[in-house]
């Protein structure tokens, strides 16, 4: 989409704003953070664009479930755009995963109460979706067995030491953008994540067997 | 020493940043020397941070499924929002006080520009203002005095008010020179609900026909006819006091004071005079006269200076200070019959003194009499002595230099006044008071908002 103006005429006359058509991929976030304060939801729908991969994928690996990740991450993005005159600028990232991973809690919250399906089935359906991903067969495969072994340790930990291991670790992000969406300092976060790999690779260590023979500590 | 400390008290699976950094594959070429040295020396420990870069390896080989599908949104996703009526109570103290301010600034402009009185003060300004009366009212008043308030249908009680004795009783013997104050008063009260305290300055015979309508809760309606021939002027005040409630009927009291006074009495000090009523027509009302006299204060007001004017117009031989001057007592106190609506015969009988000083020819019709020899005969059941060792000159005093009377009357009625009656100011303090108090409760109850948000 580009941006088009009205052809211009022999005589000057007043632009017509009706004609002008905005390109909102080239715009910038903080641009279609402003036109979605104003109820653009086309600038939103950019910025959904934009984001959409890493909300779901901390979803995902939060809850396991791709259903609900994907309920998770659609309720998500509309709590953000009716809140969005709430952002005061900064990392707009770090604030949709931070509404996400509050979506997030709440819901493991409620399937702690209220549990609707079972561990294995959940551990499943994550792997099915990270083998559905891989390209190649071989690496299909190898995802596949290393992704379910990951999912099974990730459920050990608690959701503050899985999600730190989930940004920093598998998603990459900094300690200052994790410190943001996990609402908490830097040293936190490091003290969580050290906590977090230990247990990890304690699990890992315990599942020599689920291991593929190049992964085996 | 910051290695020693972390080992005291640091947490065990603490790590040093360069140690982090190589287990996130960050480490620069110095770090990684570092850690690989310290790797040699502690096997132990190698082996432990080794298998923690294996493990942050195997996450990160993980990769992380793209989104199944679209999330972008949809108007129905978002339907428009209205703002939800919230009724933020924070701001109603704010709103009390603005209520009250205004409330304040109106008392006080009323105040200032005499539009807002309570209803006391507006009895009492209704009924502080002195009559003004024509020459020919005045004339036809004094022709008829002493004077019945001519309502139709009034019951009349009257009462004789006499001066309280300041002198002692051996005293008694000579009758001084008195001036008969003849008050004829019918007060038509429908329902009294609140007190009145009225105060006016009255100067020798006049009549004062005032309505005072006070509306306080229930309608009042007052009527106070005020008939007096005042030969002298002083300052009386009087107080009635209404202590049962009238409801429904219309009761009538009529109020007839009838006083004997001296002129020493009347230069003297401060007497006072007490006369209560406890049957009245109606049954049901008591009825409490306190007559205070007072000559102290010098003023003369208004209408007493048309007397003196009038004084003076008399002829000279009789202000000279001959027989029948102005300010001495009439040399011959003939009775005059007193009109047939006066209720009390003894207002007729009684040789009434009048001072020469009235300047109006129906000061004669009043009988007066000798200042020093001839009692005051009354009809009074207890006709109290009139002390003998008045000064003539005393008696004599010319009437313009008297000052008015000031007439003080409470109407209480504590059956039907529930209200609680505050001076304006009060009630401003108080409306300030409350302003005040909801203003600071505005503000706790905005910090705690600010607070919750």
């Amino acid at each position: 989409m580009r941006c088009q103006f009205a052809p211009l005429t022999p005589r000057p006359v007043a632009p017509n704003t009706d004609r002008i058509e905005i390109d909102v991929a080239n715009l910038e976030d903080r641009t279609l953070i402003d036109l979605s304060r104003g109820g653009d939801l086309e600038a939103f729908n950019e910025l959904v664009t934009r984001y959409q991969n890493a909300v779901y994928g901390v979803a995902l690996k939060m809850v396991r479930n791709p259903a609900t990740a994907e309920d998770l991450a659609q309720d998500t993005f509309i709590s953000a755009f009716r809140n969005i005159t709430r952002f005061r600028g900064g990392n707009f990232r770090a604030w949709l995963l931070r509404i996400a991973r509050n979506a997030t809690y709440d819901h493991l919250r409620r399937t702690k109460r209220r549990p609707e399906t079972s561990i294995d089935e959940n551990i499943g359906t994550f792997s099915d979706t990270l083998r559905a991903t891989e390209p190649e067969p071989e690496d299909v495969a190898l995802s596949s067995e290393l992704g379910r072994v990951i999912t099974e340790g990730l459920m050990t930990l608690s959701n503050d030491h899985r999600l730190s291991i989930i940004l920093v670790d598998m998603d990459g992000y900094r300690y200052e953008e994790a410190a943001e969406v996990m609402g908490v300092s830097v040293g936190t976060v490091k003290s969580r994540l050290n906590r977090a790999r230990g247990r990890m690779r304690d699990f890992l260590k315990t599942r020599p067997e689920l291991l593929p023979d190049e992964w085996r500590l | 020493m910051k290695a020693l400390w972390r080992r005291l008290f640091g947490r065990k699976d603490d790590l040093d940043d360069a140690t982090t950094a190589y287990i996130e594959g960050r480490a620069s070429p110095a770090e990684t020397d570092a850690v690989r040295q310290e790797l040699d020396e502690s096997p132990e420990r190698g082996r432990d941070i080794e298998e923690l870069r294996q493990t942050v390896a195997m996450l990160r080989a993980v990769e992380t499924p793209p989104a199944p599908r679209s999330f972008a949104l949809t108007p129905d996703m978002v339907p428009e929002q209205r703002m939800p009526f919230r009724l933020d109570l924070s701001y109603a103290p704010a709103a009390a006080a603005a209520i009250l301010v205004l409330a304040i600034g109106v008392l006080i402009a009323g105040d200032l520009t005499d539009l807002v009185r309570q209803s006391e003060m507006g009895a009492t300004e209704s009924m502080s203002a002195p009559a003004q009366f024509t020459d020919s009212e005045r004339a036809t008043e004094e022709q008829s005095e002493p004077v019945t308030v001519a309502e139709s249908g009034v019951e009349v009680d009257a009462v004789q008010l006499e001066s309280a004795p300041t002198r002692p009783a051996t005293e008694t013997a000579t009758p001084a020179p008195a001036m008969a104050i003849t008050v004829v008063e019918t007060v038509v009260v429908e329902k009294v609900v609140e007190t009145v305290v009225v105060e006016k300055e009255v100067s020798r015979t006049e009549k004062v026909v005032e309505t005072v309508v006070v509306e306080k809760a229930v309608t009042v309606v007052e009527t106070v006819v005020v008939e007096k021939p005042v030969t002298r002027t002083e300052k009386v005040i009087e107080t009635v006091v209404v202590e049962k409630a009238i409801v429904a009927e219309k009761v009538v009291v009529t109020v007839e004071v009838q006083a004997m006074k001296t002129d020493e009495q009347l230069d003297g000090p401060a007497a006072k005079e007490e006369i209560e009523v406890n049957e009245t027509p109606a049954g049901a009302m008591a009825v409490e006269i306190h007559s205070v006299q007072d000559t102290a204060e010098t003023t003369t007001p208004a209408p007493m200076a048309a007397l003196a004017k009038e004084a003076t117009a008399l002829p000279e031989a009789e202000s000279e200070g001959e027989p029948g001057a102005p300010g001495s007592p009439a040399p011959t106190a003939e009775p005059t019959p007193q009109p047939t609506a006066t209720p009390l015969p003894t207002a007729t009988t009684e040789p009434t003194p009048v001072p020469t000083a009235t300047p109006t020819p129906t000061a004669t019709a009043v009988p007066t009499q000798e200042p020093t020899a001839t009692p005051v005969p009354t009809l009074e059941p207890t006709p109290r002595p009139i002390p003998t060792t008045v000064p003539p000159e005393e008696t004599t005093a010319p009437v313009a230099t008297e000052e008015g009377e000031i007439w003080s009357k409470t109407f209480y009625n504590p059956g039907a006044n529930r209200g609680i009656a505050l001076p304006l100011w009060q009630i401003q303090a108080l409306l300030a008071v409350l302003a005040g108090l909801m203003v600071a409760l505005w503000v706790v109850l905005r910090r705690r908002a600010k607070r919750g948000r």
